[in-house]
């Protein structure tokens, strides 16, 4: 079963290193990430047409092998290697950030999934793919099974349930999966940092893995099985996309942001709010029409069949949360509320440390140019957007501040980490000089 | 003010590491620990991590147990689904139908009683031992009737029975219980009780013995 966990996550990487060589030659992390949405997306494609994931099918990427092996060459991985020659400090910060690596591995595979939603709502799901190799069965579609969220997104399942069809079902080996998002999380980090400096990269690593609410958050953090960190993944890809596209203005990365956003959508339902505030932004910008449209069907195409899916699945609530939206005026009271738990949570030590008061300062120090500018709008729209949601819950606002508020930061905390160290690295410079090909 | 960001750098590195520094303790604990231990012992530890109260109830549950009735509203958030994770690929069920759960859910549902009283609400069924099996003969499974149910059943053997019904607001009526009454093999449903069934009401019923530890499957049929 090792062989096959380990075969499993070969043809992941084989894909990801296909996206990089073919599409993304600059970044080997973005392709990875590209590479994680889109498989996943594929084999829900594959349900569709009622090909069964069986070990040979969720094996797929092994295909693409002989390409990835054709006239290979070392030039991508330049931007892996540090910028410049390693001095002691660089050495003592690797030290710390491998220890820190190690702990983080061992807080993930500590046990087996075993808190709430990661077991009843993915996990699930995922061994429900895996016995019936679909998601087409009684499993999902008899609405009198105990199937709580049977219209969630379904990127998370898939990859949990195409692991466990190569190798076994096994609660513990699966969490692997979140080191491999976590690891590409810090990598695309460090990728975009190093090109400034290699201990820059490695103090944002460490500061932003070292963030306590990635660990002690009880919903979401990185050993929960939430899918909370994967979404966060797909939206750091997203920002570092579009950050290259307004840099550089080329397609592909428009098509990049759009494929995040897209994984993001069949992450979690948040990743619509991403979207959303991705296009706001893009009005602002007065791109021309056809990057629009771009940008729209990079992230229509890949996820309209799970949206046309989702209406045929089971609904088991007769209430839709957007249903409460006229009570938002009724609700404006709440505002102050809002403000003030929204401000103690970010200066809450016990999740963030002083992470998002250094960031601020970060931004008001750096001065950030025109497209950090954009980005940073990007973000607080969606925050806005999302703590708008407080103004219509129909619960206890304050209660489900508490729940729900942390795990929103997790969400944009690796995106502001990744503006913040190119901000930081960049403060003295004329220009932004971080993006992919340059 | 590079120095600064270096003291500011460092801050945050410091208050991270020593709140983190006893969950690391603690992780890399367990992390070590985890592996020897026995299998039960790895049941029992992760098993303590939710609702120790419901394993309790579901975990004597015997192999030959293919699908699982809860008869509960549709669960507040987390409570139920877990079942369907140890259960894989056995079937559980819940009977009523869901209900929307708002601020107003646990008060109006009491879920607080529901979820305490597990125990007297789990029924099993089973791959049918020859002794303790209960045959339905009418109304079958999902039937539609337009006059009061004749229920009919073959039991095993010559011991008292009672029917259960409930409807989709979880409202239970138990023949022994509310109406007094001992079954044998068969009962014709009152017109007047048939009369305060709703149209397209959809009802759950099931047989379970008084004297012996025997239980139907769960039937369901509808109110034309």
């Amino acid at each position: 079963m090792i062989v096959l966990s380990i075969l499993f996550f070969f043809s992941l990487i084989t894909g990801g290193i296909f996206v990089w060589k073919y599409f993304y030659k600059s970044s080997f992390f973005l392709s990875q990430i590209i590479f994680l949405g889109a498989y996943s997306v594929i084999l829900f494609f594959f349900m569709l047409i009622k090909i069964p994931l069986t070990r040979v099918v969720v094996l797929f990427p092994i295909i693409l092998l002989p390409l990835v092996l054709y006239k290979i060459t070392s030039a991508p991985w330049k931007n892996l290697l540090p910028a410049k020659k390693l001095n002691i400090y660089s050495f003592i910060l690797l030290a710390l950030t491998v220890l820190i690596l190690f702990f983080g591995i061992t807080h993930i595979m500590k046990l087996p999934i075993h808190d709430r939603d990661g077991l009843g709502i993915w996990l699930t799901k995922a061994k429900m793919i895996a016995l019936d190799n679909t998601i087409f069965s009684e499993n999902f579609l008899d609405p009198y099974r105990i199937h709580d969220h049977p219209r969630y997104p379904l990127l998370l399942p898939i990859l949990e349930s195409a692991y466990f069809i190569s190798s076994d079902i096994d609660e513990t080996s699966v969490k692997i999966l979140f080191i491999y998002i976590w690891v590409l999380m810090l990598g695309v980090l460090y990728e975009f940092t190093n090109k400034k400096s290699l201990n820059a990269a490695l103090i944002a690593i460490i500061i932003f893995s070292l963030i306590p609410a990635y660990y002690t958050m009880s919903d979401g953090s990185l050993d929960t099985g939430y899918a909370d960190i994967p979404l966060s993944l797909f939206y750091l890809g997203a920002i570092i996309f579009l950050y290259n596209y307004l840099y550089l203005g080329e397609k592909k990365f428009l098509v990049g942001t759009g494929l995040c956003l897209a994984f993001a959508i069949f992450t979690k339902n948040e990743g619509g709010a991403f979207a959303l505030s991705t296009f706001i932004i893009f009005f602002f910008i007065k791109k021309k029409k056809a990057d629009i449209l771009t940008l729209a069907l990079s992230i229509l195409l890949p996820v309209i069949p799970w949206l046309i899916t989702v209406l045929h699945l089971p609904e088991l609530y007769t209430e839709h949360y957007l249903s409460y939206v006229p009570a938002f005026f009724r609700h404006l009271h709440r505002v102050p509320v809002i403000i003030k738990a929204t401000f103690l949570e970010i200066l809450n030590p016990k999740h963030w440390g002083i992470f998002w008061p250094l960031s601020i300062f970060i931004f008001i120090y750096s001065k950030p140019k025109k497209i950090d500018s954009y980005l940073l709008a990007n973000i607080g729209i969606l925050f806005i957007l999302y703590l708008g949601i407080f103004l219509i819950t129909p619960w206890e606002v304050e209660f489900q501040m508490k729940i729900v508020l942390p795990r929103m930061l997790l969400h944009i905390a690796p995106a502001i980490m990744f503006l913040a160290a190119h901000n930081y690295s960049s403060r003295k410079q004329l220009t932004n000089h971080l993006a992919l090909d340059k | 003010m590079r120095k600064l960001f270096y003291i500011l750098f460092s801050v945050q590195i410091i208050i991270s590491t020593v709140i983190l520094a006893p969950t690391f303790y603690r992780s890399t604990t367990e992390f070590f620990n985890y592996s020897s231990l026995t299998t039960k012992q790895k049941q029992a530890m992760v098993y303590g991590y939710f609702y120790r109260s419901m394993m309790d109830y579901i975990k004597n549950i015997p192999d030959n147990v293919n699908a699982v009735i809860i008869e509960a509203p549709r669960q507040r958030a987390g409570y139920f689904w877990i079942l369907n994770y140890f259960f894989l690929p056995r079937k559980i069920y819940t009977c009523p139908k869901h209900f929307l759960f708002d601020n107003n859910f646990t008060k109006r549902h009491n879920i607080k009683y529901i979820l305490l009283t597990q125990e007297q609400r789990f029924y099993f069924e089973k791959y049918a031992p020859p002794d303790s099996n209960i045959i339905i003969l009418s109304p079958v499974k999902y039937d539609t009737l337009i006059k009061p149910p004749y229920f009919r059943w073959l039991p095993p053997g010559n011991n008292a029975y009672a029917l259960t019904i409930c409807n989709e607001d979880a409202e239970v009526l138990n023949t022994f219980n509310d109406l007094k009454i001992t079954l044998y093999d068969q009962w014709l449903m009152p017109a007047e009780l048939w009369s305060r069934i709703p149209h397209q009401e959809k009802i759950y019923w099931y047989i379970q013995g008084l004297d012996t530890n025997v239980t139907s499957r769960l039937m369901v049929f509808y109110k034309k």
